[in-house]
Formats: structure tokens, C-alpha cells, sequence
């Protein structure tokens, strides 16, 4: 639990520790940042003799600046910082991890904001630290085979939650191969840099984005020249091959995996990528990381799967030739083409400045950062609802598609397939995650059995209106929900929000939703016994804040109840008003065909047909009225009641607290007793217990001042939104108003001169 | 009388219906606002002018006013004249008033809907002026007691009683009798098919109306909770919600007494104006079935006559001979008073339905305004 908190925090509020790392040494900041990602394997291959991945220590220490390397070519850097942008998966991953791991993750983050404004000067710095990577590899090219599986474990045994999502995902299985990499990218790159291919140089420059394109070539010529002997020796012979794949990599986006094992490599490829799925078939995550290890070894070891789809990439575009030559050497190469070139290009735009930014903007990348929330933006949409199977068992599947300049998401712009009950799930996750360390979970849509029974019982064709409503509400509110969701920093970075609107699979079934279920049932339990205990349990308020705000928030419930009940029976009036008008438009026409006096009836004949029109109008209206308001209205009273579980929360940590004072006063007493009893046994394990109990107090004390001040910050950012909510409602809904009267008026305007060009 | 006299020997003479000078009004009529109302007596204002003058100022009850279409339609032979309908009598007493109330509100209403008296008026008015201008009965002398007598004439209470009832249904049944003349034919199967779907409208039209009054009564709800919905004015946002507030309330409340008053007027403008014609045509009807029955009559005397014996046969002519005359007159005055009032019913018809649009159109303007105007505001807002 403690690990899931942090990490937003410290990517959202704890711009303070990582301030405080950059100052440490900025050099090594700097370093993470691009690192970071790619670290996991790196780092490994460093600590193999340490063989756990997971506790492999910071990036920073793991990485001794190395300033010799300073000189260093760049051309890693930009291959890598790419890459690493594009890596998106590890960040989701490392939230899990723990603290060192997080700051990585962070960091990652933070680039986004800086790529514009830093100039090539910063990549010139990060240079250095990658730089020594590239040595330790160059130096070991032995180890590469063993750096290749590492990759693979850290990736997945970290990741107990996303492992299923793993699964099926061709986009997640490359990432493994990114993470390997890291270290032949590079190596790729020195190749292309090296003096003699500028040809290869063109072609990154080409292929990278543009934003790459105009820094990375400055640094591509400084490497060579700094160390072009080492580069030249080891990456000549592969160097076209390599520069070669990087292009027709780029040309295949995310479909490395597909595309570049379509030949040679395909056999190897698939039987890996058979291997991973059917692993992770077995949903169990502690298998699956198990089985990583042995699967991995046996299949990256030997054949090493990147070094197929390196040999076979080259050949593709380049002269035959040239693999064999390189082979040797290439095997670390080779994967690094691939799989950097796929993050590449996909990534690009958000992630290739992101690379450049942390080095250069070491200081500034606070600010930066800040300011970059406010343009931080993601939005996303619900549409596409489809009914999948039959009977009772079919189910609502939704397109969820998300466009975002948010750093940590791999693209700008996708979707996936979720049904309804994957969103209850999420939320679900959300709620036991963040809800005790006092965050407002917007709460999702409701689960209408009735509804949705109609709707399954409904064949695909006859569907009625009202159950089209019915799914246009939900996807609605759903979509609402999201956004809402995203909308707050932490949730947003949450892993399983991440996972839920980035993994292109289905998601495990979320049991615990159904309404009919046992789980259903025992939730209706867990239910009561909370309100019992909110009745019964007074807690006399010690901070005036919370009990003004709970006095607000019971008013504002009520106030907004009944607000919604008028808005309700608005857009029930307002139907209705569409309706009659619908029907008056009919009554007349067949009294313009019964009116005999021609004038008349064409008269109302095109009152008739105003009408109808007018009608159209009303029932717009009506949808307006439903969705801009009413729904609005809906939603914030969902929302205070998530804010009173908040409040409820707090409560609970207070009861804790309260308890663990009252168990330490008793053991106080006990203790102070057996002294008076003069029983030095006894006196001794009092003593254990009150310093037990004092260590409760305090830590449940802690608890009950954080939840507390997080409810405030919280509380604070509500009322922002629900001010800024409010307007966008109210403008949104006026204008659909100001539509509505619009269109009525040019209705009678087009029906007055007719009128009286007949009289 | 004597004016009466002509008229009717003037349609009798079976020419075809010369366009008469069109009949001046005797009196210009009108009830004001003011009412009285004293428990279950409803008391309305008439203010009776002549020529531009006022020439009295008399109170009436609405009892008076039925006293009164009892008086016209009965002293005089009514044959062939399409009397104009009475204007309903609107609920005044709680209860009544009430189950209309329901009616229009919705079955879970609570809200009364107060005396609308303005509209009795007006209606009161619009019968009078169409007592007044028609040619027969606006020159009944009872009609012009009613307008200038001060004390309210002495009224039996009019009741259709059991009898008249039956006899009504009973001639109803020969409304299917075919028609020897093609005009009266015509118009009764015209009139077979307007009605129905002159009633269908009526129906649609207050039912707009009535969402219309439930739509303003729910944004009066809606301004209620809003003006709770205000937040102490301690916080820089808090404040900025109350302003918005306030402006999305008063744009609100502005919206609903628009969209009452467009309600109101429209029920005046056009459906009043519906309601009434369709009464009109019913009516009309009421006047064709009453000549039917003359005809009737006239074959039935023809068909005596022609099997009359004759020690029988004088008195069988004389039968044929009145009924005929019955017929005759009744239809000569039928032709004429069915063309009038097309005539008008087209005429008013078109003008309401105008009126109607250019109305739209307006109460659209002023809410547009009025929108534009709160959004402004409301954009202005810088959070």
C-alpha cells in the first residue's frame, strides 16, 4: 500500500525530493532521468552479481557520473532518450516498485515539459553519464546475452498487476526488447555517427522526429569525434545494417515485433512472444515472474531473440553482406535497432524532448514542471458502445480513446476496448488505493440492473429508444468519469488508471462488480456496518475547518438534491413540450388537409411544418437540459458522496488513534501497577507494551495529521473544480439555449413571409 | 322588430345573397380588468360605448351572461343563424379550480393555479362583440337591454332539461339524411371532418400550453434551490460561485416568467382564438342539424301530401306549404350566414396563426437576449 501512495506524491506534490537529488549532483540527476528507464537493464547488468533486480539501488548510485565520458558521443543520447520516452511501460511499472525506483519514474516524467527549451547543451551533459554505459558495454560485450534476459525480469517481476496485460499485447512484449536496447541502441547509434556513414546520419535525422532531428545531429558529430577509434572498431562493420534498421524500423511502428520477425527471426520472435503469452496465461503474477526466469533464460540466452530480428532486420533494407560480418559483434547491436526505433516512432513527439530536457534543465525543471501541469492536458472519450454476445451473458463494450501530452503515455493519441464493468472495477482499485490517504475518488457511473437487463434482453435490431438512452447516458457518465478521474493528478498516474486506459487487451474480469454477486452482497454488508458506524460513532471535532466543511457538505447535498429533482422534472416537462409540440405539428397538418379555404390551409400547412420543426428543437433541448445539467448535477451529488466517504475515512483514523491512546493509558496503568506491585518481570513487559503503544499512538497520530491535511489540499482543489465546472456548465448549457431560441427564431422567420405572401 | 321583419323577407326572397352593406355594431364593448369577486359571484366590469362615448358602465355576473344567450337564442325564430358559442365558465370555487389545476400541472402538482380572470374577460368580450355583430342578433332588443339597463335583468335559472336533451339525440339521428341541396351537403361533410381535427388541435395546443407552465414552474424550482446554493463569501472561488450564481439564477427566473407569459399569451393568441372557432363550427353544426330537421319535416309533409285523400289534401298543402316556408327561409338564411361566417373564420384564423408566428418570434428575441446577456456575464467571470 505504502508503495502505491507514494508514487504519486512524488510525482505530483514532492517536487522537493527530486529537487533535492538534483542538488546533490546534478550530473547525476541528469543521468537518471534518461537512464532511468533504460536503467532497469543496464543497472542489472552492473549488479548481476547482486541478481536481484528489484532491489537494485537508485539509478544515481548504481551510475557514477562518469565524467572521463563526458566527451562521449551523443549519439546514444539521442537514440536513448527516444527510446525512453517511448518506454511508457516502465514508468507504469515502477510506481510499484518502491522509492528509489519511483524517482526514476518521475524524472521521466518531468522531460516532457523541457524538450523545446532545451538546447542541445543539455544533451551535451547527459551525454557523459550515458556515455559510460556504452564504455561498461563496449568493454563487456559478453555480458550483453546476460543483460538481454535481465531486462525481461525486471520488467515483468515487478509488475504482478500488469502482467496479465502483458499478455496478448504486442506493444507491451516490445518493450522487454527496448530495455535491452538501451545499450545496443546506443552502440547503433555510434555506428551511424561515426564519420564515414553520414549517410546513416541523414537517415536517423530523417527518421527521428523533428525536434530530434535538429539537436541529435549536432551530437551525433561531436561523438565520433571524441572517441571515433573505440566507436569506429566495434560498430563498423554492423554500422550500415544497424543505421539501416533504424529506418525500416521507424517504418514499422509499433509492429517491431510482427514486422521485423516476419523473416529470419519470425520462428524465434514467435516462440518467444508464445512463450510470454502462455506464461502469462496463467494469471497468477507470481508464476508468471517465475517462469519469466526460466522461459526468458532459455529463450533469450541462447537464440536471444534480438539477435535474430538484428540479423534479419539489417537484410531487409541493406546488403546481405554486411550481417554476417557484424553478426559477432551485432548480436547486442542488433536487438537495440529494433526496439529503439519502434519507441521511436511511435513516441516521438512526446517523448523525444523529454531525453534532452532533464539534463539541461536540472534546475529549472521544477518550475517547469508546474508550469507544465497547467498545459499538461488529456482528455478522453467514450464512444462506439457495442453489444457483445448474447442473452444474459452479452455485455457493453466502450472505445476508450485518450489523447494526452502527458509524458509517462507512450502515444498522444489511442483507444482500447472496455466494458462497463472494467470501469467499475478501476474505480474499485482507485477507491481501496487512495480513498484512506484522503483523496476524492470521483465515483462512476452506477450499475442499473434494469437497464442493463433491457438491454440484453433487447435483440441488437429492435433496440428501442429508450435503451439506446439508456446506453448514450451511460457512455456519457462513463466518459464524464474518466475525465474526471484524469483530471486529478494522482489518479491519473495511478498504475491500474494507466494500465486501464493504455493496455490494448481485455482487462481481468473485475469480479467484485456484479450486483447479484456474493461479493454484491457482502459489499451491501460492509455497507451497513459503515453506516451503523458513522451513526453511532460521534466524533467531537477538534479542527473547525472539518466541521464547517461537513456542515457545508451536508448543505450542499441537500441543496443539490433538490436542485437535481427540479432539473429532473425540467427535462421531463421539457420531453414533453417536444412531444405535444410533435403532435400539434400533426393535428394541424390534417387540419390544413381538411380546411377547404386554401389560403388557409397552406397557412397551416406551414405552421405544420414549423411546428415540427420547432419540435426537433425541444426534444434538443431536452437532451441538453438532461446532459448539461442534470447529469452535471448528478455527478457532484456522487461526488459529495465520495467526499463524505473521505470525511468518513478520516473519522475511521481517528477512531484508530483514539483507540490506540486509550490501550496506552491502560497499559500506562498496568505498568504502573506492577511497579507499585514492585514485580520487575512484569514491569519489564509493561514497559515493552507502553513503548508499543506509544509507537501506535504516534504513528496512528501521523495517520490521522496526514489524512487530514490531504483532505484539505483535496478539499481546496474540489472547490476549484466545482467552481470551474459549474461555469463550463452554465456556459455550455446557455449556449445550448442561445442554439435552441437561435433555431426557433429562424424557424418563424422562414415561416412569416410564406404566411403572408399566402394572405 | 321591424328592421327584423326586412332582414329575414329580404333572404326569403330566395335571390342569391346579395353582399349586404356589412352590419355596423350597435355598441363597442369592453370588460375591463377590473373584477369582483365575492365568494362564488363573479362580477366583471362593462364598459358599453356608442359611437366613441361611453354610454354606461354596468357590472355583470357570468350568470347574467347565460341569462343572456338564453334570451337571444329563444325569442326570436333562430332558424339558420349559427349563434356564437358561450364561453365556458372557468373554475372559481377551490375545488373546481383545483381539478383543473391537476389537469394542467400534472397529477402531483401542488400549485393552484390562480384566477385568471383577464382571460374570462376577454373571451366575455369576444362573445359580445360577435353577439353584437351579427346580423340578426345584434339587433335584439334583449342584447341592448343587457348593454344599457343598469340593474341586471331578472334571470330564472336556465337548465336544458331532460327533454330537450332527448329530442336533441333523438334529431341527431337524422344528421346522416342526405341533402337535396349540393352547398349544404358540402359543408356538413366538411364539417363532419373539421371537427375531429379541430378537436385534435385544441387537444395538442394546450397540451404545449400546459408544458410550457410546468416547464416555468419547474425553473421556479430550480431558482429556489439555486438561491440556497450560495456559499460563504470567504474564498476568492466561493465568491465567484456566488456571482455566477446569482446570474444563472436571475437568468433563470427571467426565463421562467418568459416562458409564463409566453404561455399565457399564446393560450390567448391562438388557442382561445382555436378553441372559440371550433365552438363556432359546432355551432354551425348544431344550425345544419336544425335545418336538416326542416327538411325532414318538408319531405315528410310532401310524402303526406301525395298520399293525402282528399278530404285530407287542403290541410295536408297548408302542412307542405308551412314547412316548405320553414325550410325555405331557413336555408336562404343558412346560405348566408355560413358564407359570413367562413368568411370570418378564415379571416381570424389567418390572423391568429400570424400573429402566432410574429409572437414566436419575439418572445425567441427577448430570450435570446436574455441568454446572451447571462453568458456574457457569466464568461466574464475570470476563474
Amino acid at each position: 500500500m505504502a508503495d502505491s501512495r507514494e508514487p504519486p506524491p512524488l510525482f505530483n506534490d514532492d517536487d522537493d525530493s527530486r529537487k533535492d537529488d538534483d542538488n546533490d549532483d546534478l550530473f547525476t540527476s541528469a543521468v537518471q532521468s534518461p537512464v532511468s528507464e533504460l536503467t532497469t537493464p543496464e543497472d542489472q547488468t552492473k549488479q548481476e552479481g547482486a541478481g536481484d533486480p528489484l532491489t537494485s539501488p537508485p539509478p544515481a548510485t548504481s551510475f557514477p557520473p562518469d565524467p572521463s565520458g563526458g566527451d562521449r558521443p551523443d549519439l546514444f543520447e539521442s537514440c536513448e532518450e527516444p527510446s525512453v520516452g517511448g518506454f511508457s511501460s516502465v514508468p507504469l511499472e515502477q510506481p510499484a516498485e518502491g522509492g528509489g525506483t519511483q524517482q526514476v519514474s518521475t524524472d521521466a516524467k518531468d522531460p516532457p515539459p523541457t524538450p523545446p527549451t532545451t538546447p542541445s547543451v543539455g544533451s551535451l551533459v547527459e551525454i557523459p553519464l550515458i556515455v559510460d554505459t556504452d564504455k561498461d558495454q563496449d568493454l563487456q560485450p559478453t555480458t550483453t546475452s546476460s543483460s538481454l534476459t535481465h531486462p525481461d525480469f525486471t520488467l515483468f517481476d515487478p509488475l504482478p498487476n500488469t502482467s496479465e496485460a502483458l499478455i496478448s499485447s504486442p506493444d507491451i512484449l516490445t518493450p522487454p526488447e527496448t530495455s535491452t536496447t538501451s545499450t545496443p541502441t546506443t552502440s547503433a547509434q555510434e555506428l551511424s555517427a561515426s564519420p564515414p556513414s553520414s549517410s546513416a546520419l541523414l537517415d536517423l535525422s530523417m527518421t527521428l522526429p523533428q525536434e530530434l532531428s535538429s539537436e541529435p545531429p549536432a551530437n551525433l558529430v561531436d561523438a565520433p569525434s571524441v572517441e571515433p577509434a573505440v566507436m569506429s572498431s566495434f560498430i563498423t562493420p554492423a554500422e550500415e545494417a544497424s543505421t539501416l534498421d533504424a529506418a525500416a524500423a521507424t517504418n514499422d511502428d509499433d509492429d517491431d515485433a510482427t514486422n521485423p520477425t516476419n523473416h529470419a527471426g519470425e520462428d524465434t520472435a514467435s516462440s518467444s512472444e508464445e512463450a510470454l503469452v502462455t506464461v502469462y496465461d496463467s494469471e497468477t503474477p507470481e508464476e508468471v515472474s517465475l517462469e519469466d526466469e526460466t522461459d526468458d533464460g532459455e529463450l533469450f540466452d541462447p537464440a536471444s531473440t534480438p539477435k535474430l530480428q538484428l540479423n534479419q532486420d539489417p537484410p531487409l533494407p541493406a546488403s546481405n553482406i554486411l550481417p554476417p560480418m557484424g553478426a559477432p559483434l551485432t548480436p547486442p547491436v542488433a536487438p537495440i535497432t529494433p526496439t529503439a526505433t519502434p519507441n521511436l516512432t511511435p513516441n516521438v513527439t512526446p517523448a523525444a524532448p523529454t531525453p534532452v530536457t532533464p539534463v539541461a534543465a536540472a534546475r529549472p525543471s521544477a518550475e517547469q514542471l508546474e508550469s507544465e501541469s497547467g498545459d499538461e492536458f488529456i482528455e478522453i472519450s467514450i464512444s462506439d458502445p457495442q453489444k457483445i454476445g448474447d442473452g444474459m451473458s452479452s455485455y457493453m463494450a466502450y472505445k476508450v480513446t485518450t489523447k494526452t501530452n502527458i509524458a509517462y503515455f507512450r502515444k498522444k493519441h489511442w483507444s482500447v476496448t472496455r466494458r462497463f464493468s472494467d470501469f467499475l472495477g478501476l474505480h474499485g482499485k482507485l477507491v481501496e488505493k487512495h480513498l484512506h490517504s484522503g483523496r476524492i475518488i470521483p465515483p462512476a457511473p452506477e450499475k442499473s440492473a434494469i437497464g442493463t437487463t433491457k438491454i440484453k434482453l433487447g435483440s441488437d435490431k429492435s433496440s428501442d429508444s429508450s435503451s439506446s438512452d439508456f446506453i448514450e447516458r451511460r457512455r456519457a457518465s462513463l466518459e464524464r468519469y474518466m475525465n474526471r478521474t484524469a483530471a486529478h493528478p494522482t489518479l491519473r498516474s495511478d498504475p491500474d488508471f494507466r494500465e486501464f486506459i493504455e493496455l490494448d487487451a481485455e482487462l481481468p474480469r473485475a469480479t467484485q462488480t456484479s450486483a447479484l454477486s456474493s461479493a454484491g452482497v457482502l459489499r451491501l454488508f460492509n455497507r451497513v456496518g459503515e453506516t451503523v458506524n458513522k451513526m453511532t460513532f460521534k466524533m467531537d471535532e477538534s479542527d473547525q475547518w472539518f466541521e464547517e466543511k461537513t456542515q457545508q457538505i451536508e448543505n450542499l447535498d441537500a441543496q443539490l438534491r433538490k436542485l437535481h429533482a427540479a432539473m429532473e422534472g425540467l427535462v421531463a416537462y421539457r420531453r414533453e413540450l417536444a412531444t405535444s409540440t410533435a403532435s400539434f405539428a400533426k393535428s394541424a397538418a390534417v387540419l390544413s388537409s381538411v380546411e377547404e379555404h386554401s389560403a388557409l390551409s397552406r397557412a397551416l400547412h406551414q405552421l405544420a411544418e414549423s411546428t415540427e420543426r420547432t419540435h426537433t428543437i425541444h426534444h434538443a433541448q431536452a437532451d441538453a437540459d438532461f446532459y448539461h445539467l442534470s447529469e452535471t448535477t448528478k455527478d457532484y451529488i456522487h461526488l459529495i458522496g465520495a467526499v463524505k466517504d473521505v470525511f468518513h475515512e478520516r473519522v475511521k483514523t481517528f477512531q484508530t488513534w483514539q483507540h490506540a491512546q486509550t490501550m496506552l493509558a491502560k497499559k500506562r496503568e498496568a505498568k504502573a501497577k506492577a511497579e507499585l506491585a514492585g514485580r520487575m518481570d512484569k514491569v519489564q513487559q509493561a514497559q515493552d507494551e507502553v513503548a508499543e503503544w506509544e509507537a501506535k499512538v504516534e504513528r496512528s497520530q501521523e495517520e490521522f495529521d496526514r489524512i487530514s491535511r490531504a483532505i484539505k489540499k483535496e478539499m481546496e482543489q474540489f472547490d476549484i473544480v466545482r467552481v470551474k465546472d459549474f461555469k463550463d456548465m452554465l456556459v455550455k448549457y446557455l449556449e445550448a439555449l442561445m442554439t435552441s431560441q437561435q433555431q426557433i427564431i429562424k424557424v418563424w422567420e422562414t415561416f412569416l413571409p410564406e404566411a403572408r405572401a399566402i394572405s | 322588430m321591424l328592421e327584423e321583419g326586412s332582414v329575414s323577407g329580404m333572404s326569403s326572397g330566395a335571390s342569391t345573397p346579395e353582399p349586404e352593406a356589412p352590419f355596423t355594431p350597435k355598441f363597442v364593448v369592453r370588460l375591463s380588468d377590473h373584477v369582483t369577486k365575492d365568494g362564488d359571484c363573479v362580477k366583471f366590469t362593462l364598459q358599453v360605448s356608442q359611437n366613441g362615448h361611453t354610454v354606461q358602465v354596468l357590472e355583470r355576473e357570468y350568470e347574467d351572461f347565460e341569462y343572456l344567450e338564453h334570451c337571444v337564442t329563444t325569442s326570436q325564430p333562430s332558424h339558420g343563424l349559427i349563434i356564437p358559442p358561450m364561453p365556458q365558465r372557468s373554475a372559481i370555487d377551490p375545488y373546481n379550480a383545483e381539478i383543473q389545476s391537476k389537469r394542467l400541472m400534472g397529477k402531483g402538482s401542488k400549485t393552484l393555479i390562480p384566477d385568471e380572470f383577464h382571460k374570462d374577460c376577454l373571451q366575455l368580450q369576444k362573445y359580445l362583440e360577435l353577439l353584437l355583430s351579427h346580423p340578426v342578433l345584434g339587433k335584439s332588443q334583449k342584447l341592448h337591454d343587457f348593454l344599457t339597463v343598469k340593474e341586471a335583468p331578472p334571470r330564472t335559472k336556465v337548465k336544458k332539461g331532460l327533454i330537450s336533451r332527448l329530442s336533441d339525440s333523438l334529431d341527431a339521428r337524422k344528421a346522416s339524411y342526405p341533402d337535396c341541396e349540393e352547398f349544404f351537403q358540402k359543408e356538413r361533410d366538411w364539417v363532419a371532418k373539421y371537427q375531429p381535427a379541430a378537436a385534435n388541435a385544441n387537444d395538442a395546443f394546450s397540451k404545449i400550453i400546459c408544458a410550457q407552465l410546468r416547464i416555468s414552474h419547474q425553473l421556479e424550482q430550480m431558482v429556489t434551490a439555486l438561491k440556497l446554493s450560495s456559499l460563504p463569501n470567504d474564498q476568492v472561488h466561493y465568491m465567484q460561485f456566488n456571482n455566477m450564481n446569482m446570474i444563472f439564477l436571475d437568468c433563470i427566473d427571467t426565463l421562467k416568467s418568459q416562458t409564463e407569459e409566453k404561455a399565457d399569451k399564446e393560450d390567448l393568441m391562438f388557442g382561445a382564438v382555436q378553441t372559440l372557432w371550433h365552438r363556432y363550427v359546432q355551432a354551425e353544426n348544431a344550425m345544419l342539424l336544425d335545418r336538416t330537421c326542416l327538411m325532414v319535416d318538408y319531405q315528410a309533409c310532401n310524402r303526406a301530401l301525395d298520399k293525402a285523400k282528399p278530404n285530407r289534401k287542403e290541410a295536408a298543402e297548408r302542412a307542405k306549404k308551412e314547412a316548405e316556408q320553414a325550410f325555405e327561409e331557413c336555408s336562404d338564411a343558412a346560405r348566408q350566414e355560413i358564407k359570413e361566417f367562413q368568411r370570418k373564420r378564415v379571416e381570424e384564423l389567418q390572423r391568429s396563426i400570424d400573429q402566432y408566428a410574429a409572437y414566436q418570434l419575439t418572445c425567441s428575441r427577448a430570450t435570446l437576449n436574455t441568454l446572451t446577456q447571462a453568458l456574457s456575464q457569466i464568461k466574464a467571470i475570470n476563474l
